[in-house]
């Protein structure tokens, strides 16, 4: 839940990049940290292991600065795609205010994606929350790869977005895609603090 | 706001790309309401436009002692706005700005979708030009650019001199340690475009849901929601699974150990 603080006027929203090992979560963050002008973003956090794969998670702090009078930051995370580190990915679920789930276009990840895509609603649902309810994108990263090692977005979202959430291409390394998937994710956000329709619950 | 004394002309990295900007600025500081009037600078982020503006003050102030200079962020004025009008003390801040000889407005782009800020500078522009006080304001668009903002004040704010700032040139940044630790020009200018364009628009989106937030809070007809507060991380409840083998296994750095300590 958002965090709507009239005392201190303050906004912050908690994002969680979800998806299968090496899907490229934590390049999403490092590319939006690259953007990011110094004095708007906080230290990112990552904890990897000595091969590079995130062991617990990514943490991007953004302060977006004054906006009608609330101090408002957005706190990004990834979290480990790694089978293993089921309790971890729970925990760091706990409160989202909003998911992206980042996808492997290449074909042969498209089992991975499918079981992590079951692991978030599993996780999801221990919590009580209907992925129904919860703000929630989907990015299809690696688009840039060769049409012959991917899958279109068109079957992606035939295969995983069964709920018709937004869906962006990406090509998180080089940024295509990275912006519009965190700016939509972004305004379904922000529309459920005032209950517009269009957040979900 | 007080002028940054760090940022005066004479720290300021002249180049092609802002040759015009940095002229423009150094005439309406030398004859205040009379060379250019308004002043407005554009362009992206990074490139010396905010340098400009405490560069004018500095100026004026030194040109024409106990001249009455009021530097503000867009947001800075609209925080004054909404204090002025919510403790009913409007004439109060009217007051203030009408003895201002040179306004320096930052950060002009958040304008957008303002509409009772932009009544009230439109008002007040209106009385510093009649008087010929100066009004300088800087903004990663050019007016026209500048979204759901009402025509009057475009142009208004078109009815000057409007320059736009570019990347400095080799030379100019081989000059500055600064800008020398920038990314390249090409590169600088996606960087700010990309992010100032997010953060244009959620701000288009915060303002909107705080308004209808507030406006919910004022509606005595509205069925009160849940007040959705911050709950302070003492009264959480403590989740002790954190406390297994993949936490166990892992020595922390410190500051990732006090992040982990504020999530528990």
């Amino acid at each position: 839940m958002s965090l709507v603080n009239y005392t201190s006027r303050e906004i912050t929203c908690k994002i969680v990049y979800y998806g299968p090992g090496r899907s490229g979560k934590t390049t999403n963050l490092q590319y939006i940290y690259s953007q990011v002008p110094p004095a708007r973003k906080g230290q990112m956090v990552s904890l990897a292991t000595q091969t590079d794969r995130t062991l617990f998670f990514d943490f991007l702090p953004i302060d977006l600065g004054k906006i009608s009078g609330f101090s408002t930051r957005f706190q990004l995370y990834t979290v480990p795609g790694q089978v293993y580190y089921q309790t971890t990915r729970k925990l760091v679920l706990q409160d989202a205010d909003g998911v992206v789930f980042v996808a492997d276009s290449q074909a042969r990840q498209l089992e991975e994606n499918i079981e992590s895509l079951q692991d978030l609603h599993e996780n999801l649902a221990a919590y009580g929350v209907d992925v129904r309810h919860l703000p929630f994108v989907m990015q299809y990263n690696k688009q840039d790869l060769p049409a012959d090692l991917i899958v279109g977005v068109r079957e992606l979202d035939d295969q995983l977005n069964f709920r018709g959430a937004p869906s962006f291409a990406a090509d998180a390394l080089r940024g295509p895609g990275v912006f519009e998937t965190l700016r939509s994710l972004s305004e379904q956000v922000l529309r459920k603090l005032g209950g517009a329709p269009g957040g979900g619950a | 706001m007080r002028l940054d004394p760090r940022l005066r002309f004479d720290s300021f990295v002249v180049s092609a790309g802002n040759r015009l900007a940095a002229a423009a600025a150094r005439a309406v500081a030398e004859s205040p309401g009379h060379a250019y009037n308004p002043l407005f600078i554009y362009g992206p982020a990074g490139l010396g436009k905010t340098h400009l503006l405490h560069a004018v003050g500095h100026l004026m102030e030194t040109l024409h002692p106990g001249a009455a200079v009021e530097y503000a962020s867009l947001e800075e004025f609209v925080e004054q706005l909404h204090a002025a009008v919510s403790s009913g003390q409007m004439d109060g801040l009217t007051r203030r700005y009408d003895r201002v000889d040179l306004l320096l407005i930052d950060d002009a782009q958040l304008l957008s979708g303002r509409a009772e800020t932009q009544a009230e500078l439109l008002r007040l522009f209106g009385r510093m030009m009649a008087r010929d006080k100066q009004v300088v304001l800087a903004s990663s668009r050019a007016p026209q650019d500048l979204a759901d903002v009402d025509a009057g004040l475009v142009g208004f704010l078109s009815g000057g001199l409007v320059v736009d700032v570019a990347p400095p040139d080799d030379a100019a940044r081989a000059a500055s340690p600064v800008l020398a630790s920038l990314p390249s020009p090409s590169l600088a200018r996606a960087t700010d475009s990309e992010f100032e364009d997010f953060l244009s628009e959620i701000t288009v989106v915060v303002q909107q849901q705080v308004q209808a937030m507030e406006a919910g809070a004022r509606d005595p007809a509205r069925p009160a929601r849940p007040a959705r507060l911050a709950t302070p991380v003492a009264a959480r409840p403590r989740d002790l699974s954190w406390l297994d083998r993949e936490k166990v296994v892992w020595t922390w750095p410190d500051v990732t150990s006090r992040m982990i300590e504020d999530l528990r």
